[in-house]
């Protein structure tokens, strides 16, 4: 397939889903509600009906934000797939979402004693720094000086420092008072409905600086599935890549965490789907794997929210059922990647 | 030119090369050969950059090894290994459009695409340049490193000579493949000011092709200098513990063993 015919189906789906999830919801909104409460919203008009202002102040911020949120987590996954050469790796397993969500847990819990203001970017750099945290212990512990990391370090050493900062979490949300609490667990599943208009300014802005340099960096990701010593021949520093895409897959996973909670697997099920379609180009994956990771989470908010209406799942747990099965797959199918 | 000065190298206080001065000569192929564990590969690790000296320097066509950032020595010199091990799936042309990167920032420039081309039809890789390399057979395989590698220092007409290291790059192709990459060099040599250094395990096809040899043995210099002056049977016995005698064939000296 050719790559721009592509992206535009991918871009086309992506924007039906959007609409799609809109739509759908406790309160059922109609088209023609929607391209009001549009038109009135660009206008600046005042006077809404309460169903054009559940659109404008609820949902439309949702459905934007599980499209970009769904996006990042798929390009932290091709990331984290290019630097470890391996497909089954994903921004979760290497402790990027666990150390965001425990940074963020400590901003909710304890943000009120701690001195440090930065306005609206004060939950999403409590995340990052979280973040940063876990991923780099998981890197330079599952570091070999002598060999390439070994997928079962790294896998194990995951499994150690994500369970860390998980309990630091669960620690966090036992001594917290209870609306807290209870908003930590849920959010600890992954949730959209938190969304609205500034937290889709925030991923936004943090979403797209962080593809740019992605894009950027292409290239020198393509050359490492030659080999870090291939790579190295065809002019790359391997190991300030390799910071480089870490701490590039940090932010983005890290400012999405804060906002929306842990969300497993998007991450790794959509870079997987798109080198089947179309190979491997970093490229091509990062701007392909941006659309379907926000198509597929956009479906899961949808099932999110239709599966128990009028209650709603913590979007974390769709994505969990859709991942479990490809990465069991996966696994069973290439041993060759251990 | 490639210059070393008495480079030694050194690892867990093994010394795995002491004090190596070599020179290579543009528009030559220098064949460095000795046996397992004579420190071949540590010094074209050396040469590539991948790993450096403890002592003595590597000037590199006037400058310093050192001083020459990864980025630009990737413009000049270009590696070719043994058993490049790829994962993920990616096709033939774009394996080989790798070896442009070093030339282009962000998209490949017609320039690049036309000698991408060139390189692929080289090595008769480009029937399958919309290949999965992945499904590629192993001879397939090297052959594509061998376009993307050419591809790299692609003759482009300037004076200052590229360099290509080769690290055993021959070990998983058939025979007819191995004499036809090497006369492929050797035609790339005529239009591009070229120094050629590697390392092979074939010893005949190590004589046929170099204008320079140099013996390793234990990490040390054993000699070196024409290949006519310096294999010889008893250098062969006393580096490889090996009785060797020539035999002439219609003027060519070939080794039996």
């Amino acid at each position: 397939m050719k790559t721009k015919t592509l992206y535009l189906i991918l871009a086309l789906i992506a924007f039906l889903v959007g609409i799609g999830s809109a739509l759908f919801g406790a309160v059922s909104i109609s088209l023609e509600e929607m391209s009001t409460a549009l038109q009135k919203w660009i206008f600046q008009s005042s006077e809404r009906s309460l169903n054009e202002q559940i659109f404008i102040d609820i949902r439309l911020p949702r459905a934007i934000l599980g499209l970009i949120v769904g996006g990042s987590l798929a390009v932290g996954g091709v990331l984290m797939q290019g630097l470890f050469l391996n497909p089954i790796v994903e921004p979760g397993l290497v402790g990027t979402s666990s150390g965001a969500a425990f940074g963020a847990a400590l901003y909710f819990t304890l943000g009120a004693s701690i001195d440090f203001h930065a306005g609206e970017f004060t939950l999403p750099i409590a995340a990052s720094i979280g973040g940063a945290i876990a991923t780099f212990l998981v890197y330079f512990l599952a570091e070999s000086p002598t060999r390439k990391t070994s997928i079962v370090t790294l896998l194990l050493v995951g499994i150690a420092i994500n369970a860390l900062f998980f309990s630091g979490v669960g620690f966090l949300s036992y001594i917290a008072r209870d609306p807290q609490a209870r908003s930590i667990t849920f959010w600890n599943l992954g949730t959209l409905s938190g969304a609205n208009w500034l937290s889709v300014a925030i991923c936004s802005l943090v979403s797209l600086s962080c593809i740019v340099l992605g894009l950027k960096n292409a290239k020198q990701l393509n050359t490492l599935m030659l080999g870090e010593s291939e790579a190295g021949n065809l002019g790359i520093k391997v190991k300030t890549l390799k910071i480089r895409m870490l701490t590039i897959n940090v932010i983005l996973i890290s400012v999405c965490t804060a906002f929306t909670g842990v969300i497993a697997f998007v991450g790794l099920i959509v870079p997987h789907f798109l080198r089947i379609i179309s190979g491997s180009d970093s490229r091509r994956l990062i701007i392909g794997s941006f659309m379907m990771g926000a198509i597929l989470l956009g479906l899961a908010d949808i099932l999110a929210r239709l599966l128990l209406a009028p209650a709603e799942l913590p979007i974390g747990i769709v994505t969990t059922m859709v991942g479990v099965p490809v990465f069991i797959y996966l696994l069973r199918r290439h041993n060759n990647y251990f | 030119m490639i210059k070393t000065e008495n480079i030694s190298y050194s690892i867990n206080n093994k010394l795995l090369l002491d004090q190596i001065s070599l020179e290579f000569q543009p528009n030559e192929i220098s064949m460095i050969l000795g046996p397992n564990g004579a420190g071949k590969s540590t010094l074209i690790k050396l040469l590539s950059n991948q790993i450096k000296a403890d002592e003595g320097k590597i000037m590199n066509n006037g400058n310093e090894l050192q001083n020459i950032s990864q980025k630009e020595l990737a413009k000049t010199q270009a590696v070719l290994s043994q058993n490049i091990h790829m994962v993920f799936p990616m096709k033939v042309e774009e394996v080989v459009m790798m070896g442009r990167y070093p030339h282009f920032s962000s998209k490949a420039e017609k320039n690049d695409r036309e000698i991408g081309h060139e390189a692929m039809k080289l090595f008769q890789v480009e029937e399958m340049a919309k290949r999965n390399y992945l499904t590629l057979s192993g001879g397939e395989k090297q052959r594509v490193h061998f376009a993307r590698v050419a591809a790299q220092i692609w003759p482009d007409g300037m004076q200052q000579p590229k360099i290509l290291l080769l690290d055993e790059p021959l070990t998983y192709l058939d025979i007819f493949h191995q004499f036809d990459f090497m006369d492929k060099l050797k035609a790339m040599m005529q239009e591009q000011p070229m120094t050629i250094i590697g390392v092979l395990h074939d010893l005949n096809l190590a004589y046929k092709y170099s204008d320079q040899v140099i013996f390793l043995k234990s990490g040390k210099v054993f000699s070196q200098g024409k290949k006519e002056d310096v294999f010889t049977t008893s250098s062969l016995k006393e580096v490889f513990n090996l009785n060797a005698k020539f035999i002439l064939n219609e003027g060519v000296r070939h080794l039996l063993f």
